[in-house]
């Protein structure tokens, strides 16, 4: 071959000259810094003013239909309703429905406007398309007057905008219809839930401490086995679906010790018929925090506490986010000796971090080893 | 035998890596135009979206009703019911300070949770940090723009001491919140539930915003009919901006202009492969080989260089794009752009026209030579001459489709009305007018051929440039769209520009505007006409009457006697149509509203008049950019007559000549003192702004400009280049019978500069053609206003140098290689 001319060297040097300042420029450092997110846990820490709000100290009998709705003196409640789902054709979804309240003083004076309010409400929604390998979230905030956000009793209903959770008798919490939808994101529930087991307690008959302080506590009941029948949209495909969901209702006004980093917490519904919540509390140090705990309901709805002792948790396996940096254990051994149980725990899809203000982790995940299943795993604090 | 063809042709593209690099980098180059111009206009459209933003906030749409305002219930039912998210209420009136002065404010209430799409200057909650709950909280507490705070004399903490309603009031303010252009001038944000007890407004709204597409707003407007209607945001303030979206479809135009571009210059460099295997062609057609093996064999190379072109083009059209974008950014400097700038992603669309024009271009462009050397008959094939012979039969022939082409074009626009055959017909007259590209040349060569007797460098110069049609006459003609598209783009804005102007001077025609929330009064504005420095006032009251076809706008506008309206009266003749208009039951309407109507001058309108349809002459049309809908200018002598409403949205004053600007404007806010909310705005600060916001929206076409250098640069270079490297045995005989090296570096120079006239001056009517349909033909399909056509020499000369200039910088190195060439080397040919 004849040897390139210094001409045309010069100008196609020229040109990859002007290409590389131009990729070095613009193109390389296109990782600008993430949003700023906020820490579940930091949220959720005592405050100086934890004890002008009503707290949780000890264990108290619940009322229904009236505890199902707002404790507007309590800061932070939630109705968290997660769940695993199928179409007929085998595909399998998981949703999240969560509506938060949170009260921003302990007390209001009285005011002409109806616009007026102590009360933010934020609501998370993700629908994860287990077939497609996506999950898609959306979150809103709405002031908690007007008729905008809120939460009534009979019959039962919670909502903001049009993510509504409503009863349909004006006594019994079940059955509910579920709806919410976000157009842009282009993901939509609408189903009907019924309660195959009663409510159960958590901690001491609802009193759930989960730190030194006794005051740092909440008031916690579950539903751990609903049947889910309805319709579920993805990137705007509607479905038909079935298959079980689980509510957790819980308030407090200080839930977390200073020392405490955030949680990982375990719904499994097992094809046993029994169902299984775990939480552990992690401290700053990395350490298991003594107040973690769980329960175990047997199929007939009958349940047992669970101490930090009776459970162990193990990661086995994690999952860092390209968009958060956060790496989250997404496999977990989870053993209960004396229930003969050793189970694994697997994220049915890694990628189903909540891209919200407070950012965290929840799934839907597989269950295998001693008893199958499926079930929800969320951790925060990563 | 294929395999065996196969290798003959690699080796050939191997023997020239200097044309097969050209021809990559032609392929690579249109790729790259393609790519970077799609960047550029995308980014220009994001800068234009960040200015309308930056001015009216990102509301499309509000609901509002009668004079009470908005029930608050409505808010909720499109939050829970009508699944509505991108919405806000509004809340706002008049307050003024509580000093002697009286200095009014305006006291707005918005929905901390509702305003993060809005992105309002005030309105989102991370810019108030822990002041967020206070306001939340409090019936008392404020937040202001540091500008305004600072006006006030007041910090975080501080009280300040309202009227509202009559009574003293006072406020906290909580925050003060950055706000660098001084945008929330004269403003107190409140959380609506405050701004409506402090303003004895509860349950009521003033409006809703809303951030919808026009579809679902019409869908809304059925579904609160009787309750509430819904309007387009903002048409009053910054119009100026609404039209710039006009611009958002002529640079869809550039963007196929572009297309155009890449595949000429992907002919222009890849016709060579045909023509330069003649003789190879020839020998292996007498040997027996078969046609579509040689086509074959001549496609799948012009594929490869395709191929690796379109790759490296891809590549280099980002870098570009990113690069000029830049450079625009650097002589700008504007925040608004690096935003817009920062987030330029290849779309799929523009990756598709990347590859279409990089890979079937390059094909494509193999195709018609290939089959042509390959149909020769073997001796033909061999003959050089045999083949300029025919491309000047061709140019011909393609002189007749071009103009058949430019007719059809032209048909299609004059005898169509829509949107889409005016870019068909737009599409159909470049086409054409780069058909006839190589016809030009031959007119231009038969024009000056005369002129060259007995100047034989001058005489060798024409007929280098004429007789090698078959590699100039594909770079003319790029050469030639490209600079069109430059010029075409420049007499655009310019024109737009000077519209722009003509329209801003009518309707800011007044020194000064004053405004309040609830209203001014006739007696306000006699007291302004009185002061000193004040020429004249004009008073403008705007309602919205509701008619069969829907709601008009009404401007009913009162002036001194000797006044006529400050506007561009398009049709009649402005005195013809101002007499009625004065004296008679007639009215003035505007461009988009006659176009929405048909009214013509002398037809009737009806308007609604105390329940009764009163019919109105049309006196004549006027230019207005301001409200897409339109509006219908009424004197209001007139409409005091018909209409039960003194009422004034507005005064506009006047100042005299020698009235000092700041002295009259503190003499006009202290007259206002004790007019709740009352604001005066300075129209010459209005006028600076909104051309500054031009200027900045239409930076970025600058990028055009260098984009169409370049390519006329590269497309010149490598053509010449083929067409010098080509010549090179020419060139030593004229060595060898006694032409200096400068005489020869002068002759490829002068060939090169020809060619690169010659383009530029065939680009001039086509870029005022462009230019022409652009502003006469879509703009008007698209949007029913009209712009005037400014045509300056400078843009147009412009464009011309651009061409001379690539091409003579294109010639450099030919010539220079052409200078240094060794005598008996060039003599024995290749």
């Amino acid at each position: 071959m004849r040897r390139m001319d210094p001409g045309l060297l010069g100008l196609l040097g020229l040109l990859l000259g002007a290409l590389i300042i131009g990729g070095v420029r613009f193109g390389l450092d296109h990782a600008g810094p993430a949003a700023e997110a906020q820490n579940l846990a930091e949220v959720m820490g005592p405050t100086a003013d934890a004890d002008a709000f009503a707290r949780v100290t000890g264990p108290r009998p619940l009322e229904f239909p009236a505890d199902h709705g707002a404790h507007p003196d309590h800061r932070t409640e939630w109705w968290y309703f997660t769940g695993n789902l199928t179409a007929a054709n085998g595909d399998a979804y998981g949703f999240q429905l969560t509506l938060f309240r949170s009260a921003l003083a302990p007390s209001m004076a009285e005011r002409d406007s109806d616009w007026a309010t102590r009360q933010a409400w934020m609501g998370h929604f993700a629908v994860t398309d287990l077939a497609a390998g996506e999950h898609r979230a959306a979150e809103r905030y709405q002031r908690g007057a007007l008729g905008l956000a809120g939460a009534s009793v009979r019959p039962v209903r919670v909502w903001l905008d049009d993510w509504t959770i409503e009863s349909t008798g004006p006594e019994a919490l079940f059955p509910l219809t579920l709806r919410a939808e976000d157009r842009g994101v282009g993901i939509a529930v609408d189903l009907t839930l019924t309660a195959d087991k009663p409510h159960v307690l958590q901690g001491d008959a609802g009193y759930s401490r989960k730190g030194a302080d006794p005051a740092n506590a909440s008031r916690y009941y579950s539903y751990t086995r609903l049947a889910a029948g309805g319709e579920v949209a993805f990137a705007d495909r509607r479905t038909s679906v079935s298959g079980t969901a689980w509510l957790d209702r819980e308030w407090s006004t200080s839930a977390l010790d200073a020392n405490q980093q955030g949680w990982d917490w375990f719904a499994l519904q097992l094809e046993d018929g029994r169902d299984l919540m775990v939480y552990r509390l992690r401290r700053t140090d990395g350490g298991t925090d003594p107040n973690s705990a769980g329960i175990l309901v047997d199929p007939d709805g009958g349940s047992r506490v669970l101490d930090s002792d009776d459970f162990r948790l193990t990661p086995q396996r994690h999952w860092q986010s390209p968009r958060t940096g956060s790496r989250y254990p997404v496999a977990w051994r989870l053993q209960l000796p004396d229930e003969g149980l050793d189970l694994q725990v697997e994220a049915r899809l890694d990628d189903q971090e909540m891209p919200t203000t407070v950012r965290y982790w929840e799934g839907s995940v597989a269950v295998e080893g001693t008893a199958d299943g499926v079930g929800y795993l969320e951790m925060t604090g990563y | 035998m294929i395999r065996l063809l196969g290798r003959i042709g690699r080796a050939d593209l191997r023997r020239h890596p200097l044309q097969t690099g050209l021809a990559m980098l032609g392929v690579a180059i249109a790729v790259a135009v393609v790519v970077a111009v799609d960047l550029a206009n995308h980014s220009a459209r994001e800068a234009m979206r960040v200015s309308l933003e930056s001015v009216t906030g990102r509301a499309t749409h509000q609901v509002v009703a009668g004079p009470d305002g908005v029930d608050e219930a409505l808010y909720t039912r499109l939050r829970t019911e009508l699944g509505v998210r991108r919405a806000a209420p509004v809340v706002q009136g008049g307050v003024t300070l509580g000093d002697d002065r009286g200095r009014p404010l305006t006291l707005l209430g918005l929905d901390a949770f509702a305003e993060g799409p809005f992105q309002r200057p005030l309105g989102g909650g991370d810019a108030l940090g822990d002041a967020f709950n206070t306001l939340l909280l409090r019936d008392d507490a404020v937040a202001l723009g540091r500008g305004e705070a600072r006006r006030l004399g007041v910090s975080t903490g501080d009280t300040l001491d309202l009227r509202i309603n009559g009574r003293p009031q006072p406020v906290t303010v909580v925050a003060v919140v950055d706000d660098p252009d001084d945008q929330s001038r004269g403003l107190l944000l409140a959380d609506i539930a405050a701004a409506q007890s402090l303003l004895g407004q509860t349950g009521r709204l003033d409006r809703i915003d809303l951030i919808v597409d026009d579809a679902r707003a019409e869908a809304l407007a059925t579904q609160l009919a009787g309750a509430a209607r819904i309007v387009p945001a903002a048409a009053s303030a910054q119009s100026v901006l609404q039209m710039s979206r006009a611009f958002h479809i002529n640079l869809t135009a550039l963007s196929l202009l572009a297309v155009v571009v890449g595949a000429f210059l992907v002919f222009n460099t890849l016709g060579f492969l045909g023509v330069r295997r003649r003789p190879t062609i020839g020998i292996l057609r007498a040997m027996g080989v078969q046609r579509r093996e040689i086509l074959l064999q001549i496609l799948g190379d012009a594929l490869l260089i395709g191929i690796v072109g379109t790759l490296i083009g891809l590549g280099l059209g980002f870098a570009l794009a990113h690069g000029l974008v830049g450079l625009v950014l650097q002589t700008v400097n504007d925040v608004y752009f690096e935003r817009a700038a920062g987030d330029l992603v290849l779309s799929p669309w523009s990756l598709a026209a990347g590859l279409l024009v990089g890979l079937v271009g390059s094909v494509g462009a193999a195709l018609a030579p290939a089959r042509e050397a390959a149909a020769t008959p073997p001796r033909a094939a061999l003959s050089r001459a045999d083949l300029e012979t025919r491309a000047r039969q061709l140019a011909r022939r393609g002189g007749w489709s071009g103009a058949v082409v430019v007719l059809l074009g032209g048909a299609v626009i004059a005898l169509s009305a829509g949107l889409i055959p005016a870019f068909i017909g737009l599409f159909a007259l470049i086409l054409g007018a780069a058909l006839l590209a190589p016809a030009v040349i031959l007119a231009v060569g038969g024009i000056l051929r005369p002129l060259m007797r007995g100047r034989p460098v001058g005489g060798l110069i024409v007929e280098g440039a004429v007789a090698s049609l078959s590699r100039t006459g594909v770079a003319v003609a790029a050469l030639s769209v490209a600079v069109a598209a430059v010029i075409g783009v420049a007499v655009m804005i310019a024109s737009f520009r000077a519209s722009v102007i003509d329209w801003l001077e009518g309707s800011l025609a007044a020194d000064f505007y004053i405004s309040a929330p609830a209203g001014l009064t006739d007696a306000q504005a006699d007291r302004l006409a009185g002061l000193a420095g004040v020429d004249f006032v004009s008073r403008s009251q705007w309602v919205d009457l509701a008619t069969a076809d829907g709601p008009v706008t009404v401007w009913a506008l009162g002036l001194p006697a000797g006044q006529s309206p400050a506007v561009d009266i398009r049709r009649p003749a402005a005195d013809t149509a101002l007499e009625p208009y004065a004296n008679d039951r007639a009215v003035l309407v505007s461009e988009p509203f006659a176009a929405r109507r048909g009214l013509a001058p002398g037809d009737t309108l009806g308007l609604p008049v105390d329940g009764r349809r009163v019919d109105f002459d049309v006196a004549g049309i006027y230019r207005d950019y301001a409200s897409p809908t339109g509006a219908v200018l009424m004197r209001r002598g007139l409409y005091l007559e018909l209409y039960d409403d003194t009422g004034l949205a507005g005064i506009g004053v006047h100042a005299g000549d020698n009235a000092g600007r700041a002295g009259l404007i503190r003499r006009l806010e202290s007259a206002l003192g004790g007019v709740p909310g009352a604001r005066v705005t300075d129209n010459a600060a209005v006028f600076e702004q909104s051309l500054v916001i031009f200027d900045r929206t239409f930076a970025i076409t600058e990028v055009l400009r260098w984009l169409a250098g370049l390519v006329a640069f590269v497309g010149v270079v490598s053509a010449l280049m083929a067409l010098q490297l080509d010549r090179l045995r020419e060139f030593a005989v004229l060595r060898a019978i006694g032409l200096g090296r400068g005489g020869l570096a002068g002759l490829i120079g002068g060939q090169s500069g020809l060619l690169g006239l010659i383009a530029g001056l065939w680009a001039i009517p086509l870029g005022i053609a462009l230019a022409a349909l652009l502003v006469f033909v879509i703009n008007r399909r698209a949007y029913g206003w009209t712009m005037g056509f400014e045509l300056q020499a400078g843009p147009v000369l412009e464009g011309v140098a651009l061409a001379v200039i690539a091409a003579l910088l294109a010639a450099l190195y030919p010539a220079w290689r052409a200078a240094r060439l060794r005598l008996a080397e060039g003599l024995k040919g290749e």
